[in-house]
């Protein structure tokens, strides 16, 4: 079951902590009255011993068992004797008379009078806080017979020792590990859940390749900043992948409208002027009324003229699409060459491998490629020699189609596609007419050195 | 004794201007017109006609396929490809499948007539604008050309690599080059196709040989 992250959260560390503390108090009520009955009884055992010597010393037990006070006994110097045995114990004890005066007890104790105001004789120890900070258990007890009190008292702490200070920090041990607990929760939620949740609602609005998210998200963990960092990186490139997809398209509908008007204009500028003047010729013709040699040298000169628009018409439709493609590579490569090197004036020397069939739209590419690559040469490089080199390579299984140059060349630029929006199309067209049929088109050149571009044609993407 | 042929043309306008021409001729006899390759296979097939003007491009069978067809078929007619490509490669395809001329559309009527007559009796035809001779043709002759050199020139057109010819030449590739070099000056050829042409058409080669 998917959860939300602050109920997993609530669910695995506050309510937990909570729980926790509310054991933890409720184990120091149990503490606490343990520690009240064990401190009761202790001191009142030690009042009542000390009540019991002191009636003891004040008088004698006879043999018959009755007690009678022995009158010649000092009261102080009794005291001293029973008291004074000598036996190391928690607490201190004093003995008042019933004005409050100390008979008998550290010179310190005296303060203990208090308490004989304050409490109800043989009433039930009772628990204070003393002047010093430490809690204690008091008990008062009368002496038979006497207008005397013992009053005892026992700090805890000397008492029950290190287990005070462990019931007095449990609780708020655990208190505050439930606070932390619950403070930890208020910091997840304000520094992984909000900002995750501002996320998630801006990624789901985000349109891909047009927005970027936020730069900054200072309230969020640094993990979630650095997401968001990545995000942003990926956004700004899927929108500079989206601009340049959209200027891509912009060149090619260009080229397309650029290569429209060329051809408009060559028919225009060719075959069109020369079928106007046949025609011309023609009109001049059926209504001339010259001799009948001056008709002829007319004639002819309509013939010449018509026969110049063929040639024209023919070269177009060669430079257009040429129709000898569809005898093959090697003869389409052959043709191109020698035509190439006319109009050129570049030498072109060819390796082929007479063996190689391949479909049309490979044939295509490679033919426009390797016309792309001779004319590049010569205009840019000013080459003198070309080769161009068509071969199997049966290991392999590719088909490659080399043309190497003796020109000037020029650096490679690593992004070949980033070029056709620059406005230098040759290059990125070889690389989509090889990618079109599958293949593959590697530049390498240098200064001085002549330029080779190779392109590479898995036989298994030929049908 | 008059010629007799059909023309295949698949455009109408191109095989009545044809027709007007060669109607003016007393010794030509067109028997049969075809706008298409396959209804012209199956006129070569029934009229046997002496000579065949093929269009190369036609719907159907092309004029290349056509000639192909024509000499498997051993048929006693001779293909003259009649076209308006000036492919070079189309002339040696043209030639590989079996045609004996090749002659432009825009050539002058007295060119085709000569072209068929040439064809009709056994000789080769090649259109001058197809492979330029440096003069007008007839009256150039070129230089003799070398037994080696022919011998190479024969090599090159069977498609052999200059590394091939060499080696199986004895010779360095760069003599084979050299070699070559002094065939395209003498025949006034600017690249390895038209020497060929060249060559067929000065008798330098025949043929057959250079198409073995």
């Amino acid at each position: 079951m998917r959860k939300n992250l602050l109920v997993q959260l609530t669910i695995a560390i506050f309510l937990p902590c909570l729980g926790g503390f509310l054991i933890a108090w409720i184990g120091f009520y149990q503490f606490e009255k343990t520690m009240e009955s064990v401190a009761a009884s202790y001191v009142q055992n030690l009042v009542q011993g000390a009540a019991a010597r002191l009636e003891t010393s004040y008088g004698d037990i006879y043999s018959d068992g009755s007690w009678r006070p022995n009158l010649f006994r000092s009261r102080i110097a009794g005291l001293n004797e029973v008291m004074l045995s000598g036996v190391q114990i928690p607490g201190v004890f004093a003995i008042f008379d019933e004005e409050g005066q100390q008979v008998y007890g550290p010179e310190d104790a005296s303060h203990l009078s208090s308490v004989l105001r304050q409490t109800a004789l043989a009433a039930e120890p009772q628990k204070m806080s003393g002047t010093d900070g430490r809690v204690y258990t008091v008990a008062v007890y009368p002496v038979t017979e006497r207008e005397l009190y013992v009053v005892a008292a026992v700090a805890w702490d000397e008492l029950l020792g290190p287990m005070v200070s462990l019931a007095t920090f449990w609780p708020f041990i655990t208190g505050l590990l439930g606070l932390i607990g619950v403070f930890s929760v208020y910091i997840m939620w304000q520094k992984v859940i909000m900002p995750l949740k501002d996320l998630e609602t801006e990624i789901s609005a985000m349109k891909w390749g047009e927005d970027i998210p936020l730069q900054k998200a200072p309230e969020a963990v640094e993990e979630l900043q650095k997401l968001r960092e990545a995000l942003v990186t990926l956004a700004q490139s899927a929108v500079a992948q989206a601009q340049l997809a959209r200027r891509y398209v912009n060149d090619l509908v260009k080229v397309q409208e650029e290569e429209r008007e060329r051809i408009s204009r060559e028919i225009h500028d060719g075959p069109l002027q020369d079928v106007t003047a046949f025609v011309q010729r023609l009109r001049l013709i059926s209504k001339s009324d010259d001799s009948p040699e001056e008709r002829q040298r007319l004639l002819l000169d309509a013939e010449n003229i018509a026969l110049t628009g063929v040639r024209e018409m023919r070269e177009l439709c060669n430079d257009l699409t040429p129709p000898w493609l569809d005898l093959g590579i090697v003869q389409a490569l052959t043709e191109l060459s020698e035509r190439q090197s006319r109009q050129l004036g570049v030498t072109i020397t060819l390796d082929l491998d007479d063996f190689i069939e391949l479909p049309e739209d490979a044939t295509l590419a490679f033919f426009r490629v390797t016309q792309e690559s001779v004319n590049n040469s010569v205009s840019h490089g000013e080459a003198k020699n070309v080769k161009v080199i068509l071969r199997e390579d049966e290991e392999a299984n590719t088909i490659i189609l080399e043309i190497q140059d003796d020109g000037k060349g020029f650096n490679v630029p690593d992004d070949i596609t980033e070029l056709r929006v620059q406005g230098h199309r040759g290059l990125s067209n070889m690389n989509e007419r090889m990618s079109i049929v599958g293949g593959e088109v590697t530049i390498h050149s240098e200064l001085g050195k002549g330029t080779t571009i190779r392109c590479e044609l898995s036989k298994d993407k030929l049908d | 004794m008059a010629i007799s042929m059909i023309l295949a043309d698949d455009h109408p306008l191109t095989r009545e201007g044809m027709r007007g021409y060669l109607a003016k001729e007393s010794d030509f006899n067109i028997i049969g017109e075809y706008a298409d390759g396959e209804t012209a296979w199956q006129g070569i097939q029934q009229l046997k006609p002496q000579v065949a003007l093929l269009d190369i491009r036609m719907p159907g069978y092309d004029g290349v396929a056509l000639a192909r067809k024509i000499k498997e078929a051993g048929i006693p007619t001779v293909s003259l490809m009649l076209t308006s490509y000036d492919a070079q490669q189309y002339v040696m395809a043209s030639l590989r499948a079996g045609a004996r001329g090749y002659v432009l559309k825009t050539a002058s009527m007295e060119t085709l007539s000569k072209a068929i007559r040439i064809v009709a009796r056994g000789g080769f035809y090649l259109d001058s604008e197809v492979a330029s001779a440096v003069e007008e043709e007839g009256d150039f002759v070129p230089e003799p050309v070398s037994v080696r050199e022919r011998e190479v020139l024969l090599l090159a057109a069977r498609g052999l690599s200059g590394k091939e010819i060499a080696a199986q030449l004895f010779i360095s590739e760069r003599t084979v080059q050299t070699h070559l070099a002094s065939i395209y000056d003498k025949l006034g050829a600017k690249n390895k196709t038209e020497a060929m042409l060249l060559s067929l058409k000065y008798g330098i080669v025949t043929l057959e040989e250079l198409l073995d």
